[in-house]
């Protein structure tokens, strides 16, 4: 793993740690790709970060809210030092779901409640295109998340109107497939009318790679990236022990998997 | 009066125990008992019983209405379905399915809701949901029982097995303290006295039920002598009941985990405004979203504690009509 998606992922398990909760299996799934959204990318800055025409960031997948705060913090639009000591705690702006009514800029929606995010990016995309914007939609999602009918319902519209300025993101850290068999995501999006692209969603030269290819194809077509990605990536215990995905580390477990992440 | 066994401590079973035991048992004498849930097993600890009964149990993912949806489908194939998610996506997010394709077609359906109102703590105002009550009680002939303690969990689950209609059992996964006896009775639209008292009735459900008698054994020490009722089902409810404790203490408060709009503390009032007016005064959540906390900070935020029923109870002795 490069030096950020070590530095990235022991920020992750120090926040759970500090507020005692958390998804970390879905979060260190995630973690590569929202990062390089953010530092290759993006047109986002902290200092932009209200600007009308910068790009999104939508967490749909809620649960990976921990992926982001690590980012965030990378990206110099939080402190740790403001973040670690309230995160979890009563009246914090910090929690493990984000909260959009806590910050001016920097957030932009409620994570939490599954099948939300997406129609909420195809809005802001929509509303893009009216305004003639520039600005990209990225929404991140579950594999699992896709059994939401408004993920779907969101897919029809969003290749109605054309909107080849929003990018979905699937984390496929094949959650899904331990409860139903979905078939292909890929044949899916496709025949919903999406350009689809598939990667290793822990390798960041390929990901970004498919990612600006994406953001070019200004054909009429709504984007997808399937991310092929692994529960618990950076740890082998966590990749390992599904108990992880609803679990904080406690002061040995978090010495231990930051060990395990030091040494992936 | 109910005898019960409440001390304050730890219980012997955390609820989603004795939801796991309890579905067990009906798989075990009902084959035709199933158990469906969209994802969130591994938070009610049922994963085994997946494993264990595959003709029993059903993940769909994370589908919610769906789930809503099928479960109706299958009872109308000869099933008894119970379904299982967070409440705010067991209430709002399927009720058009629960009304439509449940109740309206006649059909039987139990819901589990859990982490109901501030027990959703660290998952804050996403998954915290107060307006659940309200919605469910516009259903008619709805039962909905907010738990206030893991026997009555469990035995709500085996009594309302056959009931027809939507059942919605709203429920904290676990933190709940033992009230009842293990062999406790329960009837749909009974509420059960727990404490007696003739200066003020403290009508509570759910977690606010051992709140009442924290705060019932507060009142003695000002010499205040508090009744306390859990409602049980906070639909149907115990008019009788209700009616009783108004001729009888003539000043009630009512509490619950739940929007002051539309659940218990509504129930009493349209009951009383129409029957018998009494004072009543309601501890509830008022005007807010959830947030995040603990459950102590939580209480304190929205004024779920012992302390603010206290205060209510008094002022409602004094201006008792």
């Amino acid at each position: 793993m490069t030096p950020i998606s070590k530095t990235l992922r022991k920020e992750a398990l120090f926040l759970s740690h500090k507020c005692q909760d958390g998804n970390l299996q879905s979060v260190f799934s995630c973690l590569d790709v929202v990062w390089t959204l953010y530092d290759r990318i993006m047109n986002w800055s902290p200092e932009t970060a209200q600007d009308d025409d910068r790009d999104f960031f939508i967490i749909s997948k809620g649960q990976a809210t921990l992926a982001l705060y690590p980012v965030l913090i990378e990206k110099g639009m939080f402190s740790m030092d403001e973040i670690a000591p309230e995160i979890g705690q009563f009246k914090s702006r910090y929690c493990i779901q984000t909260d959009l009514t806590k910050f001016s800029g920097g957030i932009e929606n409620n994570a939490g409640s599954l099948g939300h995010g997406l129609p909420f990016a195809v809005g802001i995309a929509n509303a893009n295109l009216i305004k003639k914007s520039p600005s990209q939609v990225y929404v991140l999602c579950g594999d699992g998340e896709f059994c939401e009918g408004t993920m779907w319902e969101s897919c029809i519209f969003a290749s109605a109107k054309k909107l080849d300025n929003l990018c979905v993101i699937i984390d496929d850290n094949d959650s899904v497939g331990a409860m139903v068999d979905m078939g292909s995501f890929h044949a899916k999006l496709t025949a919903f009318g999406f350009d689809v692209f598939e990667v290793n969603g822990h390798d960041m030269e390929e990901t970004e790679k498919a990612l600006r290819e994406l953001r070019g194809m200004k054909n009429g077509k709504p984007k997808a990236l399937i991310a092929h990605t692994v529960r618990g990536y950076g740890s082998p215990t966590m990749t390992e022990h599904d108990i992880w995905f609803h679990k904080a580390p406690n002061e040995a477990e978090l010495e231990m998997l930051v060990k395990e992440v030091d040494a992936f | 009066m109910e005898t019960i066994r409440y001390t304050g401590g730890k219980p012997e079973k955390e609820v989603f125990q004795v939801i796991g035991e309890t579905l067990r048992g009906l798989f075990e004498s009902d084959s035709r008992v199933v158990y469906l849930d969209a994802d969130l097993m591994s938070s009610l600890k049922t994963q085994n019983l997946w494993k264990e009964y595959p003709e029993n149990v059903f993940n769909t993912g994370i589908q919610e209405a769906n789930m809503v949806g099928t479960a109706c489908g299958m009872y109308l194939n000869g099933f008894k379905p119970y379904v299982h998610s967070f409440t705010p996506f067991a209430s709002r997010r399927v009720f058009d399915q629960l009304f439509i394709s449940g109740a309206y077609a006649r059909k039987s359906i139990r819901v589990i809701g859990s982490d109901a109102g501030i027990m959703a703590t660290h998952n804050g105002g996403t998954h915290m949901c107060f307006e659940d009550v309200a919605m469910m009680r516009t259903i008619p002939d709805v039962c909905i029982v907010d738990v206030s303690d893991p026997t009555m969990c469990g035995a709500f689950l085996k009594l309302t097995k056959d009931r027809p209609g939507v059942t919605y059992i709203r429920t904290p996964r676990r933190d709940l303290p033992d009230i009842y006896m293990p062999d406790a009775c329960f009837e749909v639209g009974k509420g059960k006295v727990l404490r007696d008292g003739s200066d003020v009735t403290l009508f509570a459900c759910g977690i606010m039920v051992s709140t009442c008698l924290e705060a019932a054994e507060l009142l003695r020490a000002d010499g205040i002598s508090a009744r306390v009722v859990d409602a049980v089902t906070v639909a149907p409810l115990d008019e009788e009941l209700v009616l009783r404790c108004a001729e009888e203490t003539r000043a009630l408060v009512v509490a619950e985990n739940a929007n002051i709009h539309g659940g218990l503390g509504s129930a009493v009032c349209e009951l009383l405004s129409a029957k018998r007016p009494t004072r009543v005064i309601q501890v509830a959540v008022e005007e807010q979203f959830g947030r995040v906390g603990i459950e102590r900070d939580l209480r304190r935020y929205y004024g779920l504690t012992a302390e603010n029923v206290v205060e209510k109870a008094k002022e409602a002795i004094k201006t008792k009509i």
